[in-house]
Parts: structure tokens; sequence; C-alpha cells
């Protein structure tokens, strides 16, 4: 059963000021959105503002494309956010490595795991497993053409 | 206490004794742009509780609405000094959090799971 779809896009410079105004808005327009579980929209802005932490980090032009897609069906809400942006080789390795950490064994493990890491200095690692143990999404990477685009999912089949 | 209160753009951290307990009230949103303030505030608390021998660090999360994961990590790396004390030395943690901003319970639970003989996580 195909449900009521919402999608949300947005191309932008992301400075932390922009971030946190991105956030409120969004978790403002899914909590309206999704009344009848209360914790989705919180979990919705928390994925947001990471991922829009890491990709402005690493971004080469400072240009970040946000999507949120949410279907709301008959059982489960569905979500996918998307985020895009230009980075160097290494950057996208790094990622994908992170990616495939958190979803090859216990997402918790990793997150406690990288909570006692010493600091990179670059980002992401935390952001990424609180996505996956905190807002309780699937994590996914794609890079082609020095593009790369990670998702955040949840109840997609 | 020689311990200062914090202002940081959008984030404020208030700190004051209160018995034999230090308490750190934080406002605002702490994000990427926090971090290293953030850190050298929590290594100052950390000396400050040490050299004072106070028994109990209440950090209240109540107005604080949103913090990012890389603030998180200062709060991770404040506690991990804790453990690297000798266990006489150690103080316990008391998170006070606001169950209408939803992150809270999760992300304290999350450093709850981190240090659990320290931390006590308290919703009100």
């Amino acid at each position: 059963m195909t449900g009521r779809v919402t999608t949300f896009d947005l191309t932008f410079h992301p400075v932390p000021e922009l971030i946190a105004a991105t956030r409120r808005y969004v978790e403002s327009v899914h909590r309206a959105l999704c009344r009848d579980d209360v914790e989705l929209g919180s979990q919705i802005a928390v994925s947001v503002h990471e991922m829009l932490e890491n990709a402005s980090l690493h971004s080469i032009d400072g240009q970040v494309t946000l999507r949120i897609e949410l279907e709301l069906t008959a059982t489960k809400p569905v979500v996918k956010i998307v985020t895009r942006n230009r980075v160097r080789p290494d950057d996208a390795e790094r990622v994908r490595s992170t990616i495939r950490e958190i979803t090859a064994g216990d997402p918790m493990r990793y997150y406690i795991e990288a909570m006692r890491r010493p600091r990179r200095g670059t980002g992401g690692g935390l952001g990424l497993g609180r996505i996956a143990v905190e807002s309780e999404m699937k994590l996914a990477m794609s890079c082609e053409g020095g593009v790369l685009e990670v998702q955040a999912t949840r109840g997609v089949a | 206490m020689s311990l200062e209160s914090l202002v940081l753009g959008s984030l404020t951290s208030n700190v004051r004794a209160e018995g034999n307990s230090i308490v750190v009230e934080l406002a605002g949103s702490a994000d990427m742009e926090s971090v290293d303030i953030l850190n050298d505030h929590l290594a100052k608390l950390h000396r400050e509780t040490a050299r004072t021998k106070t028994a109990e660090v209440v950090v209240d999360f109540r107005q604080l609405e949103f913090m990012s994961s890389s603030c998180l990590k200062a709060f991770v790396e404040w506690i991990a000094n804790i453990q690297e004390l000798a266990p006489a030395e150690r103080y316990h943690i008391q998170l006070r959090s606001n169950p209408q901003l939803r992150w809270q319970r999760r992300s304290l639970h999350s450093l709850q799971c981190f240090a659990s003989d320290l931390i006590t996580v308290v919703e009100s």
C-alpha cells in the first residue's frame, strides 16, 4: 500500500547557524506529520543535523544537497534521508569504512567503541553511530564521480 | 569556586556550588562550533572538582535545545578522565534531562551506557 508522501529538498552551503535552523524546521514539520510516533520527528532531526555537519566538513565546494522523504503508510512510517556533496576520495573511503563497520556488526557496540576512540578531528564516526543507534536508522553510501551520497533510512524494504 | 561560567554564541553554561556538588546548567545549542570551548570548560570543571574533592557534578541539560555528536564526544572525554582517576578520587555525575526534548533521553542513556557506574540520569 502506498501512503502519503512528503518530500523536502534543500541545496545550500551549510554553516552551523543554517544547520541548526534546518534541524529546527525539519523537527517541527515531521513532529506535525508523525503524530502517532512521538520519537520520530526528533530522530529525523538528529540524523539531519549529524549528516549535515559531516557533509559540510567534507564538502570540497561547501555545497550540500539534503533530501528527506517521509511516507506515511497504514503500518509504520518510511523515512529516507539523503545528503550529497563533492568529496575527496580519501573522505569517501573513510565514510565507506565507517558505515561498513557499523552495518557489519552490532551498531550499539560500534557506538560505544567510537566513544572510546581518540578524537580524529575529521568527525563522522560518532555521528553515524548515533544515527544508527539513537535514530534507529540503516546507513548506506555510494560515491560516483566524486559525489558522495549518504543515506539513512527506516522502514525501507 | 574558581570555575567560570561560559557564553559562546548560542551555548551558555552557568556553574555554581551547591552543598558538596557542583551544578552546571547548560542552555542553548551545542554543535561543532562549541566543541573546543566545551572541551576546555569540561577540563577546567574536572580539575576544579578534583581540587575541591567534590562528591558529585550535576549537569543540567534541561534548557539545552540540542547537542551534536561532536559535543557528546567532549562529555565522553570528560567521563573518561574521571574513569582514569583512582577509585577513591572519582566523583559521581548526575545528568538532568527534559522529557520534552526527546533527544536527551536517548543521548544521555548512551552516555550512561559508557559509564554506568559513574552516571545517574534524572528526568524532570
